[in-house]
Protein backbone atom coordinates (compact mmCIF):
# COMPACT_ATOMS: atom_id res chain seq x y z
CA UNK A 1 0.00 0.00 0.00
CA UNK A 2 1.49 3.29 -1.12
CA UNK A 3 -0.27 5.64 1.25
CA UNK A 4 0.95 3.77 4.29
CA UNK A 5 4.56 4.87 4.09
CA UNK A 6 7.13 4.72 6.80
CA UNK A 7 6.27 8.12 8.26
CA UNK A 8 2.62 7.17 8.54
CA UNK A 9 3.45 3.95 10.28
CA UNK A 10 5.68 5.74 12.73
CA UNK A 11 3.01 8.36 13.37
CA UNK A 12 0.47 5.61 14.00
CA UNK A 13 2.77 3.82 16.41
CA UNK A 14 3.55 7.03 18.26
CA UNK A 15 -0.15 7.87 18.51
CA UNK A 16 -0.88 4.36 19.78
CA UNK A 17 1.78 4.50 22.45
CA UNK A 18 0.74 8.04 23.31
CA UNK A 19 -2.83 6.84 23.73
CA UNK A 20 -1.85 3.92 25.92
CA UNK A 21 0.77 5.34 28.17
CA UNK A 22 -1.49 7.65 30.21
CA UNK A 23 -3.43 4.53 31.28
CA UNK A 24 -0.26 2.72 32.12
CA UNK A 25 1.10 5.73 33.97
CA UNK A 26 -2.04 6.12 36.03
CA UNK A 27 -2.10 2.37 36.80
CA UNK A 28 1.50 2.61 37.97
CA UNK A 29 0.84 5.62 40.13
CA UNK A 30 -2.30 4.04 41.65
CA UNK A 31 -0.22 0.95 42.52
CA UNK A 32 2.62 3.05 43.92
CA UNK A 33 0.17 4.85 46.18
CA UNK A 34 -1.16 1.54 47.48
CA UNK A 35 2.33 0.20 48.13
CA UNK A 36 3.43 3.39 49.94
CA UNK A 37 0.30 3.11 52.07
CA UNK A 38 1.50 -0.26 53.34
CA UNK A 39 5.18 0.61 53.57
CA UNK A 40 4.50 3.79 55.55
CA UNK A 41 3.14 1.70 58.44
CA UNK A 42 5.48 -1.29 57.99
CA UNK A 43 8.35 -1.87 60.39
CA UNK A 44 11.05 -2.52 57.76
CA UNK A 45 11.52 -1.14 54.27
CA UNK A 46 9.47 -3.28 51.85
CA UNK A 47 11.38 -6.09 50.17
CA UNK A 48 10.69 -8.04 46.97
CA UNK A 49 12.84 -10.83 48.40
CA UNK A 50 10.54 -11.36 51.38
CA UNK A 51 7.50 -11.00 49.09
CA UNK A 52 8.83 -13.83 46.96
CA UNK A 53 9.36 -15.98 50.04
CA UNK A 54 5.79 -15.35 51.18
CA UNK A 55 4.43 -16.21 47.74
CA UNK A 56 6.37 -19.45 47.53
CA UNK A 57 6.04 -20.56 51.14
CA UNK A 58 3.66 -23.28 52.22
CA UNK A 59 2.56 -22.23 55.70
CA UNK A 60 -0.50 -24.54 55.58
CA UNK A 61 -1.74 -22.72 58.65
CA UNK A 62 -5.15 -21.85 57.27
CA UNK A 63 -7.68 -24.00 55.49
CA UNK A 64 -6.57 -27.51 54.48
CA UNK A 65 -7.26 -27.12 50.74
CA UNK A 66 -5.20 -23.94 50.36
CA UNK A 67 -1.73 -24.52 51.84
CA UNK A 68 -0.01 -21.80 49.74
CA UNK A 69 -0.59 -18.72 47.57
CA UNK A 70 0.65 -20.86 44.70
CA UNK A 71 -2.26 -23.30 45.17
CA UNK A 72 -4.37 -20.90 43.10
CA UNK A 73 -1.91 -18.41 41.60
CA UNK A 74 0.38 -21.13 40.24
CA UNK A 75 4.08 -21.63 40.84
CA UNK A 76 5.15 -18.62 38.75
CA UNK A 77 3.78 -15.06 38.88
CA UNK A 78 4.37 -14.88 35.12
CA UNK A 79 1.79 -17.51 34.19
CA UNK A 80 -1.92 -17.99 34.82
CA UNK A 81 -3.26 -19.75 37.86
CA UNK A 82 -6.56 -21.52 38.46
CA UNK A 83 -9.16 -21.42 41.21
CA UNK A 84 -10.28 -24.62 42.91
CA UNK A 85 -13.48 -24.35 40.87
CA UNK A 86 -11.47 -24.43 37.63
CA UNK A 87 -11.60 -20.76 36.62
CA UNK A 88 -8.37 -19.29 35.21
CA UNK A 89 -6.64 -16.49 37.18
CA UNK A 90 -4.60 -13.93 35.23
CA UNK A 91 -0.88 -13.86 36.04
CA UNK A 92 -0.01 -11.80 39.13
CA UNK A 93 3.16 -10.22 37.68
CA UNK A 94 2.57 -6.57 36.83
CA UNK A 95 4.69 -6.87 33.68
CA UNK A 96 2.17 -9.39 32.34
CA UNK A 97 -1.10 -8.09 33.81
CA UNK A 98 -0.72 -4.32 33.83
CA UNK A 99 -3.90 -3.52 35.77
CA UNK A 100 -2.89 -5.60 38.80
CA UNK A 101 -3.05 -4.02 42.30
CA UNK A 102 -4.53 -0.70 41.23
CA UNK A 103 -7.78 -0.74 43.22
CA UNK A 104 -7.21 -0.52 46.97
CA UNK A 105 -10.60 -2.00 47.86
CA UNK A 106 -9.97 -5.03 45.67
CA UNK A 107 -6.44 -5.46 46.98
CA UNK A 108 -7.58 -5.31 50.62
CA UNK A 109 -10.49 -7.69 50.04
CA UNK A 110 -8.30 -10.38 48.51
CA UNK A 111 -5.49 -10.02 51.05
CA UNK A 112 -8.07 -10.42 53.81
CA UNK A 113 -9.61 -13.56 52.28
CA UNK A 114 -6.51 -15.23 50.91
CA UNK A 115 -4.30 -14.59 53.93
CA UNK A 116 -7.00 -16.09 56.15
CA UNK A 117 -7.35 -19.09 53.82
CA UNK A 118 -3.59 -19.70 53.60
CA UNK A 119 -2.07 -18.30 56.82
CA UNK A 120 -5.10 -18.58 59.07
CA UNK A 121 -4.80 -14.86 59.90
CA UNK A 122 -4.77 -11.48 58.20
CA UNK A 123 -1.51 -10.38 56.59
CA UNK A 124 0.44 -7.51 58.15
CA UNK A 125 1.09 -4.26 56.28
CA UNK A 126 4.69 -5.45 56.00
CA UNK A 127 3.68 -8.68 54.27
CA UNK A 128 1.30 -6.85 51.93
CA UNK A 129 3.92 -4.27 50.98
CA UNK A 130 6.53 -6.99 50.42
CA UNK A 131 4.16 -9.08 48.30
CA UNK A 132 3.13 -6.16 46.08
CA UNK A 133 6.73 -5.04 45.70
CA UNK A 134 7.68 -8.52 44.53
CA UNK A 135 4.82 -8.69 42.02
CA UNK A 136 5.64 -5.19 40.72
CA UNK A 137 9.24 -6.28 40.13
CA UNK A 138 8.07 -9.15 37.93
CA UNK B 1 -26.36 -16.57 -9.15
CA UNK B 2 -27.61 -13.00 -9.14
CA UNK B 3 -28.08 -10.87 -6.08
CA UNK B 4 -31.74 -11.72 -5.56
CA UNK B 5 -31.13 -15.43 -5.82
CA UNK B 6 -28.24 -15.12 -3.44
CA UNK B 7 -30.31 -13.23 -0.89
CA UNK B 8 -33.07 -15.77 -1.23
CA UNK B 9 -30.68 -18.64 -0.70
CA UNK B 10 -29.12 -16.95 2.28
CA UNK B 11 -32.55 -16.29 3.71
CA UNK B 12 -33.58 -19.90 3.36
CA UNK B 13 -30.35 -21.04 4.92
CA UNK B 14 -30.81 -18.81 7.95
CA UNK B 15 -34.40 -19.94 8.29
CA UNK B 16 -33.50 -23.61 7.98
CA UNK B 17 -30.67 -23.42 10.45
CA UNK B 18 -32.94 -21.66 12.88
CA UNK B 19 -35.18 -24.71 12.75
CA UNK B 20 -32.41 -27.27 12.91
CA UNK B 21 -30.24 -25.60 15.51
CA UNK B 22 -32.83 -23.95 17.70
CA UNK B 23 -32.27 -26.13 20.76
CA UNK B 24 -35.85 -26.97 21.52
CA UNK B 25 -34.98 -28.55 24.86
CA UNK B 26 -32.27 -26.13 25.84
CA UNK B 27 -32.68 -24.85 29.33
CA UNK B 28 -32.25 -21.13 29.73
CA UNK B 29 -32.04 -18.53 32.46
CA UNK B 30 -32.11 -14.75 32.12
CA UNK B 31 -28.47 -13.55 32.20
CA UNK B 32 -27.52 -11.96 35.53
CA UNK B 33 -27.30 -8.18 35.37
CA UNK B 34 -26.91 -7.33 39.07
CA UNK B 35 -23.44 -5.76 39.21
CA UNK B 36 -22.79 -6.57 42.87
CA UNK B 37 -23.57 -10.24 42.32
CA UNK B 38 -21.39 -10.28 39.21
CA UNK B 39 -18.35 -8.77 40.93
CA UNK B 40 -18.64 -10.58 44.26
CA UNK B 41 -19.67 -14.03 43.06
CA UNK B 42 -17.90 -14.31 39.73
CA UNK B 43 -14.17 -14.25 40.51
CA UNK B 44 -13.67 -17.88 41.52
CA UNK B 45 -16.33 -19.54 39.36
CA UNK B 46 -19.12 -18.53 37.01
CA UNK B 47 -21.96 -16.62 38.64
CA UNK B 48 -24.37 -19.45 39.41
CA UNK B 49 -28.06 -19.01 38.72
CA UNK B 50 -30.18 -18.43 41.79
CA UNK B 51 -32.97 -20.51 40.20
CA UNK B 52 -30.92 -23.66 40.78
CA UNK B 53 -31.21 -23.84 44.57
CA UNK B 54 -34.04 -23.33 47.07
CA UNK B 55 -34.19 -20.31 49.33
CA UNK B 56 -32.86 -22.06 52.44
CA UNK B 57 -29.80 -23.33 50.55
CA UNK B 58 -28.90 -19.77 49.57
CA UNK B 59 -29.40 -18.52 53.12
CA UNK B 60 -27.06 -21.22 54.43
CA UNK B 61 -24.43 -20.48 51.77
CA UNK B 62 -24.58 -16.71 52.11
CA UNK B 63 -24.53 -16.76 55.91
CA UNK B 64 -21.32 -18.78 55.92
CA UNK B 65 -19.10 -17.17 53.29
CA UNK B 66 -16.06 -17.22 55.63
CA UNK B 67 -16.12 -21.00 55.22
CA UNK B 68 -17.14 -21.32 51.60
CA UNK B 69 -16.36 -24.85 50.40
CA UNK B 70 -12.94 -24.66 51.99
CA UNK B 71 -12.21 -20.98 51.32
CA UNK B 72 -12.81 -17.56 52.77
CA UNK B 73 -15.19 -15.76 50.38
CA UNK B 74 -16.48 -13.21 52.89
CA UNK B 75 -17.78 -9.84 51.68
CA UNK B 76 -18.83 -6.52 53.16
CA UNK B 77 -22.27 -6.43 54.88
CA UNK B 78 -23.87 -4.03 52.40
CA UNK B 79 -23.04 -6.19 49.38
CA UNK B 80 -24.05 -9.30 51.31
CA UNK B 81 -27.51 -7.89 51.93
CA UNK B 82 -28.06 -7.04 48.27
CA UNK B 83 -26.77 -10.45 47.16
CA UNK B 84 -29.01 -12.23 49.66
CA UNK B 85 -32.12 -10.41 48.44
CA UNK B 86 -31.17 -11.21 44.85
CA UNK B 87 -30.70 -14.93 45.47
CA UNK B 88 -33.60 -15.57 47.82
CA UNK B 89 -36.08 -13.77 45.57
CA UNK B 90 -35.03 -15.87 42.57
CA UNK B 91 -34.65 -19.20 44.38
CA UNK B 92 -36.05 -22.40 42.83
CA UNK B 93 -38.90 -22.57 45.34
CA UNK B 94 -39.69 -18.84 45.10
CA UNK B 95 -39.49 -17.67 41.50
CA UNK B 96 -42.22 -18.61 39.08
CA UNK B 97 -40.18 -19.35 35.95
CA UNK B 98 -39.58 -22.38 33.76
CA UNK B 99 -35.99 -22.72 34.95
CA UNK B 100 -36.89 -22.44 38.63
CA UNK B 101 -39.66 -25.01 38.21
CA UNK B 102 -37.22 -27.50 36.70
CA UNK B 103 -34.77 -27.16 39.58
CA UNK B 104 -37.59 -27.49 42.10
CA UNK B 105 -38.54 -30.90 40.70
CA UNK B 106 -37.31 -33.78 42.80
CA UNK B 107 -36.81 -31.68 45.93
CA UNK B 108 -38.84 -32.96 48.87
CA UNK B 109 -40.12 -30.60 51.54
CA UNK B 110 -37.24 -29.74 53.83
CA UNK B 111 -34.50 -30.73 51.34
CA UNK B 112 -31.67 -28.19 51.50
CA UNK B 113 -28.95 -29.14 48.97
CA UNK B 114 -25.54 -27.75 49.88
CA UNK B 115 -24.54 -27.50 46.25
CA UNK B 116 -26.02 -27.14 42.79
CA UNK B 117 -24.03 -30.23 41.86
CA UNK B 118 -25.84 -32.28 44.51
CA UNK B 119 -29.31 -30.92 43.68
CA UNK B 120 -31.60 -33.59 42.16
CA UNK B 121 -31.76 -32.02 38.69
CA UNK B 122 -27.99 -31.78 38.38
CA UNK B 123 -27.52 -35.37 39.50
CA UNK B 124 -30.16 -36.64 37.07
CA UNK B 125 -28.68 -34.76 34.09
CA UNK B 126 -25.04 -35.64 34.74
CA UNK B 127 -24.86 -39.32 35.55
CA UNK B 128 -24.12 -40.79 32.13
CA UNK B 129 -21.03 -41.63 30.10
CA UNK B 130 -21.18 -38.37 28.11
CA UNK B 131 -20.49 -36.51 31.30
CA UNK B 132 -17.61 -38.74 32.34
CA UNK B 133 -16.13 -38.60 28.85
CA UNK B 134 -16.22 -34.78 28.77
CA UNK B 135 -14.84 -34.54 32.29
CA UNK B 136 -11.78 -36.57 31.27
CA UNK B 137 -11.40 -34.88 27.89
CA UNK B 138 -11.40 -31.36 29.36
CA UNK B 139 -9.22 -32.40 32.28
CA UNK B 140 -11.55 -30.81 34.83
CA UNK B 141 -10.96 -30.24 38.52
CA UNK B 142 -14.50 -29.38 39.59
CA UNK B 143 -18.10 -30.29 38.78
CA UNK B 144 -18.88 -26.62 39.32
CA UNK B 145 -16.87 -25.71 36.20
CA UNK B 146 -20.10 -25.61 34.18
CA UNK B 147 -18.53 -23.33 31.55
CA UNK B 148 -16.04 -26.00 30.51
CA UNK B 149 -18.86 -28.14 29.09
CA UNK B 150 -21.62 -25.56 28.56
CA UNK B 151 -19.90 -22.85 26.52
CA UNK B 152 -22.83 -20.44 26.87
CA UNK B 153 -23.46 -21.06 30.56
CA UNK B 154 -22.66 -17.44 31.44
CA UNK B 155 -25.44 -16.36 29.09
CA UNK B 156 -27.80 -18.72 30.88
CA UNK B 157 -27.88 -21.37 28.15
CA UNK B 158 -27.51 -25.04 29.03
CA UNK B 159 -27.97 -27.06 25.92
CA UNK B 160 -28.12 -30.79 26.44
CA UNK B 161 -26.09 -31.59 23.35
CA UNK B 162 -23.12 -29.27 23.21
C1 LIG C 1 -8.08 -20.22 46.93
C2 LIG C 1 -7.40 -19.62 45.82
C3 LIG C 1 -6.39 -18.52 46.14
C4 LIG C 1 -5.34 -18.57 47.03
C5 LIG C 1 -4.88 -19.74 47.87
C6 LIG C 1 -4.71 -17.28 46.97
N1 LIG C 1 -5.37 -16.46 46.09
FE1 LIG C 1 -4.98 -14.51 45.72
N2 LIG C 1 -6.59 -14.40 44.48
C7 LIG C 1 -7.41 -15.46 44.13
C8 LIG C 1 -8.44 -15.01 43.24
C9 LIG C 1 -9.56 -15.87 42.62
C10 LIG C 1 -8.24 -13.63 43.05
C11 LIG C 1 -9.12 -12.65 42.25
C12 LIG C 1 -9.02 -12.85 40.78
C13 LIG C 1 -8.03 -11.95 40.12
O1 LIG C 1 -7.69 -10.89 40.67
O2 LIG C 1 -7.58 -12.30 39.04
C14 LIG C 1 -7.06 -13.28 43.85
C15 LIG C 1 -6.54 -12.00 43.95
C16 LIG C 1 -5.51 -11.64 44.77
C17 LIG C 1 -5.07 -10.28 44.98
C18 LIG C 1 -5.66 -9.02 44.33
C19 LIG C 1 -5.13 -8.86 42.94
C20 LIG C 1 -5.40 -7.49 42.32
O3 LIG C 1 -5.24 -7.37 41.10
O4 LIG C 1 -5.74 -6.55 43.03
C21 LIG C 1 -4.03 -10.32 45.88
C22 LIG C 1 -3.27 -9.14 46.44
C23 LIG C 1 -3.84 -11.72 46.22
N3 LIG C 1 -4.73 -12.50 45.53
C24 LIG C 1 -2.85 -12.16 47.10
C25 LIG C 1 -2.73 -13.49 47.51
C26 LIG C 1 -1.75 -13.93 48.51
C27 LIG C 1 -0.73 -13.03 49.22
C28 LIG C 1 -1.95 -15.27 48.69
C29 LIG C 1 -1.23 -16.22 49.65
C30 LIG C 1 -1.14 -15.75 51.04
C31 LIG C 1 -3.06 -15.66 47.81
N4 LIG C 1 -3.48 -14.55 47.11
C32 LIG C 1 -3.61 -16.92 47.74
C33 LIG C 1 -7.28 -16.75 44.59
C34 LIG C 1 -6.39 -17.19 45.55
C1 LIG D 1 -12.80 -16.90 46.95
C2 LIG D 1 -13.39 -17.64 45.87
C3 LIG D 1 -14.91 -17.71 45.82
C4 LIG D 1 -15.80 -16.67 45.82
C5 LIG D 1 -15.52 -15.17 45.90
C6 LIG D 1 -17.12 -17.28 45.73
N1 LIG D 1 -17.02 -18.63 45.66
FE1 LIG D 1 -18.54 -19.96 45.47
N2 LIG D 1 -17.21 -21.50 45.47
C7 LIG D 1 -15.84 -21.39 45.57
C8 LIG D 1 -15.24 -22.70 45.58
C9 LIG D 1 -13.75 -23.01 45.70
C10 LIG D 1 -16.30 -23.63 45.46
C11 LIG D 1 -16.20 -25.15 45.47
C12 LIG D 1 -15.85 -25.72 44.13
C13 LIG D 1 -15.75 -27.23 44.22
O1 LIG D 1 -15.85 -27.80 45.29
O2 LIG D 1 -15.60 -27.86 43.17
C14 LIG D 1 -17.52 -22.83 45.38
C15 LIG D 1 -18.78 -23.38 45.24
C16 LIG D 1 -19.96 -22.65 45.20
C17 LIG D 1 -21.28 -23.24 45.06
C18 LIG D 1 -21.57 -24.71 44.90
C19 LIG D 1 -21.17 -25.18 43.52
C20 LIG D 1 -21.47 -26.64 43.35
O3 LIG D 1 -20.54 -27.46 43.50
O4 LIG D 1 -22.64 -26.95 43.10
C21 LIG D 1 -22.18 -22.21 45.10
C22 LIG D 1 -23.68 -22.34 44.97
C23 LIG D 1 -21.42 -20.98 45.25
N3 LIG D 1 -20.08 -21.28 45.29
C24 LIG D 1 -21.98 -19.73 45.33
C25 LIG D 1 -21.25 -18.55 45.50
C26 LIG D 1 -21.86 -17.25 45.68
C27 LIG D 1 -23.34 -16.97 45.72
C28 LIG D 1 -20.83 -16.35 45.79
C29 LIG D 1 -20.92 -14.85 46.03
C30 LIG D 1 -21.50 -14.45 47.29
C31 LIG D 1 -19.58 -17.10 45.71
N4 LIG D 1 -19.88 -18.42 45.54
C32 LIG D 1 -18.31 -16.56 45.76
C33 LIG D 1 -15.13 -20.20 45.65
C34 LIG D 1 -15.68 -18.93 45.71
C1 LIG E 1 -18.09 -32.49 32.30
C2 LIG E 1 -19.07 -31.73 31.53
C3 LIG E 1 -20.20 -31.02 32.27
C4 LIG E 1 -20.11 -30.18 33.35
C5 LIG E 1 -18.87 -29.80 34.16
C6 LIG E 1 -21.44 -29.69 33.59
N1 LIG E 1 -22.30 -30.23 32.68
FE1 LIG E 1 -24.31 -29.87 32.52
N2 LIG E 1 -24.48 -31.28 31.10
C7 LIG E 1 -23.45 -31.99 30.54
C8 LIG E 1 -23.99 -32.95 29.59
C9 LIG E 1 -23.17 -33.93 28.76
C10 LIG E 1 -25.41 -32.78 29.60
C11 LIG E 1 -26.45 -33.53 28.78
C12 LIG E 1 -27.14 -34.60 29.60
C13 LIG E 1 -28.30 -35.17 28.85
O1 LIG E 1 -29.39 -34.63 28.95
O2 LIG E 1 -28.09 -36.15 28.15
C14 LIG E 1 -25.68 -31.72 30.55
C15 LIG E 1 -26.94 -31.23 30.83
C16 LIG E 1 -27.21 -30.14 31.64
C17 LIG E 1 -28.51 -29.54 31.82
C18 LIG E 1 -29.80 -29.98 31.17
C19 LIG E 1 -29.98 -29.30 29.82
C20 LIG E 1 -31.25 -29.74 29.17
O3 LIG E 1 -31.72 -29.00 28.32
O4 LIG E 1 -31.75 -30.81 29.52
C21 LIG E 1 -28.36 -28.50 32.68
C22 LIG E 1 -29.42 -27.53 33.16
C23 LIG E 1 -26.96 -28.46 33.06
N3 LIG E 1 -26.29 -29.47 32.41
C24 LIG E 1 -26.43 -27.55 33.96
C25 LIG E 1 -25.12 -27.61 34.43
C26 LIG E 1 -24.61 -26.77 35.49
C27 LIG E 1 -25.41 -25.72 36.22
C28 LIG E 1 -23.31 -27.11 35.67
C29 LIG E 1 -22.32 -26.56 36.68
C30 LIG E 1 -22.76 -26.47 38.06
C31 LIG E 1 -22.99 -28.16 34.71
N4 LIG E 1 -24.13 -28.46 33.99
C32 LIG E 1 -21.77 -28.79 34.58
C33 LIG E 1 -22.10 -31.83 30.82
C34 LIG E 1 -21.60 -31.07 31.85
Amino acid sequence: MKTLNKTNVITAVVLLIGGLSPNLASANSARDTIISGFSSVAELPVSAERGKALFESSPAAGKPDTPSCTTCHGASPMTSGMTRAGKPIEPMAVSVTAERFTDLKKVQKWFRRNCKSVLGRECTAQEKGDFLTFMSSR
Amino acid sequence: MNKINFLLAAGILVFASAIVFEPARAESFPPISNQTVKTECGDCHMVFFAEMLPRQSWLNILNNLENHYGEDASIDPVSLKEITVFHTSRASDVLNSRGAHKWREGLRAGDVPERITTAPRFVRKHNDNDYKRMWTKFNLVSNADCVACHKDANKGLFDDDD
